[in-house]
């Protein structure tokens, strides 16, 4: 970025009148912006193609103009389509439920209680979330073919496991934000640990605890791997699996796959609008102790 | 009806210890008061009351029963935190309604509760706030409303006016005063403010270091310090300390401070055999200028002014006495200045020793105050 505050602040040593960063040209600015603007179109193209080849009869790869038609959104509507979608919902929503209450506990007694080695475990967690679950997946599947679990309730709190080490941290800092006087203040009042959590805790966590649930559902929802593994029935089959659908080993439906990938970018979307409001941090500690 | 007892109680940080063999009984209904220097274990103390800190060694009891190691719900007090401590994402109300809800009380009732303290605090208008919305001396009071919302078995109030202004904090005063008579529940209230710890206070516990230096009532705390550090740390300004030496004579001790020499019976000291030298304590208050002095003045001092500090209805006066400064009242009418020599005259009654190496007073301390109330008399 440019820093104009720095370059008006060198300026008015020198005596001159503070100049208007906005205007003027200079190389910096010139160069930032066209580096933005690349990044940009690369990925404003794709996007681009996704919403021309959704409509378009005759979708290929190319960037064209499109031959309107709802065929395309017809067909990702098929019934199985929406069933795919569905099993993604319910898989996703059971890993975030999941993933952020156990992170969340764990948060807690990581942030307010003793616990021996507390720092060598926490840093144990901290590597144990750069570790890609692909790796396990051979052991993972043969775990879960000896025990029976070959379906989606077990894949999605597998999947919730996987996201709960980021999770912790994430939420963890929030805790360790929060002045112990808050909770003694409710012990004193008679509270229960359990309503320690509910009344003080978790609204003042609120904006770590949404930033873990999208990160638990955004993991959950974009799985391929896990999923395509471990989910034996053809009925629990997830939306990435069913993109696959619209290949054949002949041809490709580019137009299905691109209104497929729109209704099924639609959820996370929605998430995000819906969490947001409660992503204003600001406030939650303002007046609480001196 | 709740007695409070610490026995030997210690707390270590580390290896730093905050409190040092503590012990202290404090009566049913009664007012306590902690005061002393930043960091001597007030808030420390309280916290292990309240259960929120678990002492190193010692037991705490409450009406004998071993509390020690009692959950803070279990102990049935209320606390207003030195931090405040307020829920930052609940409006005023609900900051004062929290405990109540919590201990399930009915609705209606929490809802009249919580008009009639945030009245006793001033607060009614700012019910909908939230403490960020609040300024430091509001949100103190809510802090404070949350505790007097309840009737505990033990109030714990860790500087609660020390946010307010100056007219508040007399009004607030009044209204804690007499909230504790007329509830009766056993309190003990940090302080740093004089005027608080000796207009509230049945009892006031004086602390240094992690150790209580003495326990007693305003007056007699005053009146009678046990040691140096008391004595310097309560009255504002503070007592002069002055060097003096001692000659023991026959049925009495012969003093001589700063030129001036008189004697006190031998009788009125803790020792038989008191150091050579040692340490006069005299208040400022005790020290008149030779036109205004009581009758009962009889001992001389003279020397130069060198500073003079007007609080409108007197004047404190710090007089050069052969290099030592001493400080002294006189009335504001009178006309003075720097470099005046003035004669100073005192009770010496109204002196205190001071052993100079360990601090402790040197004075029998019902003699003095007989003493002293003898010459009030006369
Ligand atoms: N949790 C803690 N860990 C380590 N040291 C502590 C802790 N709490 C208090 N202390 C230390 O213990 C000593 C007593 O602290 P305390 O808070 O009781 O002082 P205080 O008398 O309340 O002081 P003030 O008048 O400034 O509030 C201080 O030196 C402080 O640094
Ligand atoms: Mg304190």
């Amino acid at each position: 970025m440019l820093n104009p505050g720095a370059k008006a602040s060198k300026e008015s040593d020198s005596g001159a009148p503070v100049p208007n960063p906005v205007s003027g040209l200079s190389f910096e600015k010139v160069f930032s912006n066209l580096t933005i603007a690349v990044l940009g179109v690369f990925f404003a193209i794709p996007m681009l193609w996704l919403v021309l080849a959704s409509v378009d009869r005759r979708a290929t790869y190319a960037l064209k103009l499109p031959l309107l038609t709802f065929a395309n959104f017809l067909a990702a509507l098929q019934p199985e389509n929406l069933g795919a979608l569905g099993n993604s919902i319910i898989m996703s929503v059971i890993a975030t439920v999941v993933g952020t209450v156990v992170a969340f506990l764990a948060a807690y007694s990581f942030s307010r209680h003793y616990i021996p080695w507390k720092g060598p475990v926490l840093l144990a967690i901290l590597f144990l979330s750069g570790v890609p679950i692909t790796v396990l997946i051979v052991p993972m599947y043969e775990m879960f073919s000896y025990a029976g679990w070959l379906s989606l309730v077990p894949t999605a709190i597998l999947l919730a496991v996987t996201a709960m080490p980021f999770q912790i941290y994430l939420i963890k800092n929030f805790i360790d934000a929060i002045p112990l006087d808050l909770e003694e203040a409710a012990f004193i009042e008679k509270a229960g640990t359990l309503r320690v959590l509910r009344s003080v805790v978790v609204p003042m966590t609120m904006p770590g605890l949404a930033s873990a649930a999208i990160f638990g559902f955004v993991n959950a929802w974009g799985s391929f791997l896990l999923p395509v593994v471990l989910i034996s029935d053809v009925d629990q089959q997830t939306a990435p699996e069913r993109l696959y659908g619209f290949m054949s080993s002949t041809s490709v439906n580019y137009g299905g796959i691109a209104a497929y990938s729109i209704i099924y970018s639609l959820p996370v979307v929605l998430l995000y609008v819906l969490m947001s409001r409660h992503f204003k941090a600001g406030f939650v500690l303002g007046g609480a102790v001196r | 009806m709740t007695t409070i007892r610490f026995e030997k109680v210690s707390k270590s940080f580390g290896d730093y210890n905050a409190v040092q063999d503590l012990n202290l009984e404090i009566k049913d209904g009664e007012f306590m008061v902690f005061v002393g220097p930043s960091g001597c274990g007030k808030t420390t103390t309280l916290r292990m009351l309240a259960g929120l800190e678990t002492p190193t060694y010692g037991r705490i009891y409450l009406d004998n029963d071993d509390v020690t190691l009692a959950a803070p719900g279990k102990r049935d007090v209320a606390m207003v935190f030195q931090s405040y401590a307020l829920y930052p994402h609940m409006t005023v109300r609900k900051n004062l309604a929290f405990g109540p809800e919590v201990r399930g009380e009915p609705k209606a009732a929490i809802a009249k509760r919580v008009e009639q303290v945030s009245e006793l605090v001033g607060l009614q208008s700012l019910l909908h706030r939230r403490p960020s919305e609040l300024s430091g001396g509001q949100r103190q009071r809510v802090a404070l409303g949350r505790a007097m919302i309840r009737e505990p078995r033990i109030f714990l109030l860790d500087e609660p006016l020390s946010n307010l202004d100056a007219a508040l904090r007399t009004h607030m005063r009044t209204e804690i005063s007499e909230l504790q008579r007329k509830l009766g529940v056993t309190t003990v209230y940090v302080t740093h403010d004089q005027v608080e710890a000796m207009t509230m206070g049945h009892r006031i516990a004086v602390f240094s270091h992690g150790r209580i230096l003495q326990v007693d009532t305003p007056a007699r705390l005053y009146g009678a310090p046990a040691n140096k550090s008391v004595a310097t740390f309560i009255g504002s300004p503070k007592m002069n300390i002055l060097p003096a030496r001692l000659a023991p004579g026959a049925g009495h001790v012969t003093v001589n401070c700063l030129g001036t020499v008189f004697t006190l019976p031998s009788l009125s000291l803790t020792s038989a055999l008191p150091p050579e030298m040692i340490e006069l304590g005299i208040r400022p208050d005790d020290i008149h200028w030779t036109k205004d002095a009581p009758s009962r003045c009889t001992e001389k001092m003279s020397g130069t002014v060198i500073s003079l500090e007007t609080t409108g209805s007197e004047t404190f006066v710090i007089v050069d006495i052969q290099g030592v400064e001493v400080n002294s009242r006189f009335p504001s009418f009178v006309q003075i200045k720097i470099g005046d020599q003035v004669d100073l005259l005192f009770d010496r009654s109204d002196v205190h020793l001071f052993d100079a190496t360990s601090g402790d007073s040197l004075r029998d301390v019902s003699s003095i105050v007989e003493m002293s109330a003898l010459s009030h008399v006369k």
